[in-house]
């Protein structure tokens, strides 16, 4: 994915290892291994439930977890100096005083590392949110809600974030500024940790996916590894004879799904190969179109026996 | 994604930050004051004890003559029953002042700060205290100043500065510290304003009858394990009447009553998850 950037002196990345964690009989955490590197934008998956906040709290200290570790560049978090230049985090935005303005919000959790005010404003500059600084944050949208909360976790300047669902809420233009955002700090050699409902937003900022699934993990790869997952390369074909051009692609390896009388959809052929195949026996072929696996699919995919909060019809 | 020379997103400070005791209590004084209803809450306490002070002192003048005869004790006895707004009110505000964070979430962006976690429960507690210890000196003082004046009308003059008037202040403030401190920890504990203003209320008003019911009328022993009764024996304390040897026994119940919510509050603020 690139080179890193030098601007950052240390070597920033999250090591969880082994992280269990019970809550009575049932496991919220089951064993959660991976690592989140500097310069990547490592993204979260997993169903409702599926133990993402909780291991997110785990790593910034608020939940104690029954077995395993989480180091921040090898040290504990608690156990830093000034833990907001470790670890920034968004894990609840509306965790704000409503009478208190989101510059006083700010100014409370600077003042407890001792970093000025000057930081705050900066901080209230990038997120947008100028115009409003001075108002009550009970008054605030979802959307400026979050970003509050994205500027809490930027306070410390720190070497790694850790957001959970930073776009909820925000409008488009909100989506793409988190996107860009994201990858701006992974540029500068952050570790950034991710987690979101939102699949194409995922597909374009994060480099990496960490999926779990009912508290395990299930898949740790990259994106392009995942998307591969999915059943690779389909392609899509229009034709006058779908029976016909079946029976010439199955000898050549071809596996073929009918989707409509003149819809096929085949795995496991080029689109040159079918049309080499079907030309000479006179089948005609109007649509010939490579489709890409999206990470809904994928998704789907590798969480569907995980999903813990299913809605009762629609079963597919 | 090549490197590119660009401005970084963040400018570096000056110093690095670091987590220090009295960075965290400036950050919980921050909390406090940045907030509208503290300020409300204050300001009330301060007019319902000028209040109460004309109003005893009313009550007082129905008598202009003993009024007068009484001298400072009954300016005294004007200013003293304003402690008991002052109860109220400031261990309301310092119940919120701890409860609001967990209702609200911002108790997990606190310990995201400073996980250690101890020294929010500290500072919480030192900021509360200092202003319990303010509020309860102007709340007295304000008391003073309108019982005064009405009390001036028999021809009673008292001076603020009258030793007796001072000891009294200064006993009510004690007190109110005490309370506090008790109040802060009650709702570490309970992380709930409603319940934890119930049992502190509780504690303080019902309490006190509850035994004395129970008991069958003032059983000095078993009052005496009360958190009120250290308010009682703080009063004759500074007044010297109480006799040394239940100087201990009260030391150690007011010591109680305290120590032992501020273990258990320290030790669910460690091992609690939030």
């Amino acid at each position: 994915m690139g080179t890193v950037s030098l601007l950052r002196s240390v070597v920033d990345m999250i090591e969880v290892s082994h992280l269990t964690k019970r809550h009575g009989a049932s496991i919220a955490v089951d064993d959660v291994s991976f690592t989140v590197a500097p310069g990547t934008v490592t993204g979260f998956l997993g169903p409702n439930g599926a133990g993402k906040s909780t291991t997110m709290r785990i790593i910034v200290g608020l939940d104690r977890p029954t077995s395993g570790t989480v180091t921040i560049n090898g040290n504990r978090y608690a156990n830093s100096p000034a833990p907001l230049q470790e670890v920034g985090a968004l894990l609840d935005a509306g965790a704000v005083h409503p009478g208190r303005s989101a510059r006083n919000h700010l100014r409370t959790v600077a003042r407890t590392h001792g970093i000025p005010d000057r930081r705050v404003d900066e901080v209230i500059g990038l997120t947008g949110l100028e115009s409003v600084a001075h108002r009550r944050s009970g008054k605030f949208s979802l959307g400026m809600g979050q970003r509050l909360g994205i500027a809490t976790a930027l306070l410390g300047d720190p070497g790694t974030l850790v957001l959970d669902e930073p776009v909820n809420g925000l409008d488009p233009e909100g989506v793409i500024w988190v996107r860009q955002l994201c990858r701006s700090l992974a540029a500068e050699g952050r570790a950034v940790l991710l987690s979101s409902h939102l699949m194409s937003e995922m597909a374009q900022t994060a480099d990496r996916l960490v999926v779990l699934g009912r508290g395990r993990v299930i898949a740790d790869e990259s994106i392009a590894d995942v998307l591969a997952r999915a059943g690779g390369d389909r392609v899509a074909v229009k034709t006058n004879a779908a029976e016909r051009l079946e029976e010439l692609l199955r000898p050549l390896g071809g596996t073929v799904t009918h989707v409509a009388i003149d819809r096929v959809e085949v795995v496991g052929l080029s689109p040159e190969q079918i049309a080499g195949a079907a030309a000479p026996a006179g089948v005609m072929i109007f649509e010939l179109v490579p489709v890409q696996a999206s990470l809904e699919d994928a998704f789907f995919g590798l969480t569907d026996d995980s999903v813990e909060y299913r809605a009762g019809s629609a079963r597919r | 994604m090549s490197t590119t020379a660009h401005a970084p997103l963040l400018r570096p400070l000056d110093r690095a930050p670091r987590v220090t005791f009295a960075r965290v209590t400036r950050a919980e004084g921050t909390k406090l004051t940045s907030v509208r209803s503290s300020w409300l809450i204050g300001l009330l306490t301060i007019a319902l004890s000028a209040a109460a002070g004309a109003a005893i002192a009313a009550t007082e003048m129905t008598d202009p003559a003993a009024a007068l005869a009484g001298g400072v004790g009954t300016s005294i006895r004007t200013i003293a029953p304003a402690v008991v707004v002052g109860e109220m009110f400031i261990s309301v505000l310092a119940v919120l002042f701890v409860t609001q964070e967990f209702a609200t979430g911002q108790k997990r962006v606190t310990y995201a700060a400073v996980p250690k976690r101890l020294p929010v429960l500290a500072a919480k507690t030192i900021v509360a205290a200092v202003v319990a210890l303010i509020l309860s000196v102007v709340s007295s003082v304000a008391a003073w100043a309108t019982s005064s004046a009405v009390l001036s009308r028999s021809g009673l003059r008292t001076s603020l500065f009258d030793p007796a008037v001072l000891q009294s202040i200064g006993a009510s403030a004690a007190w109110l510290v005490l309370l506090t401190v008790f109040s802060v920890m009650i709702a570490t504990l309970l992380r709930n304003s409603a319940a934890s203003i119930a049992l502190v209320l509780g504690v303080l008003l019902v309490l006190p009858i509850a035994v004395r019911v129970i008991t069958g009328s003032s059983d000095f022993e078993w009052s005496s394990l009360l958190l009120t009764y250290s308010e009682t024996t703080m009063n004759q304390l500074i007044t010297g009447t109480e006799p040394a040897a239940d100087l201990g026994r009260d030391l150690v119940v007011t010591a109680a009553w305290l120590l032992v919510p501020m273990a258990a509050a320290a030790w669910a603020t460690v091992r609690r998850d939030v």
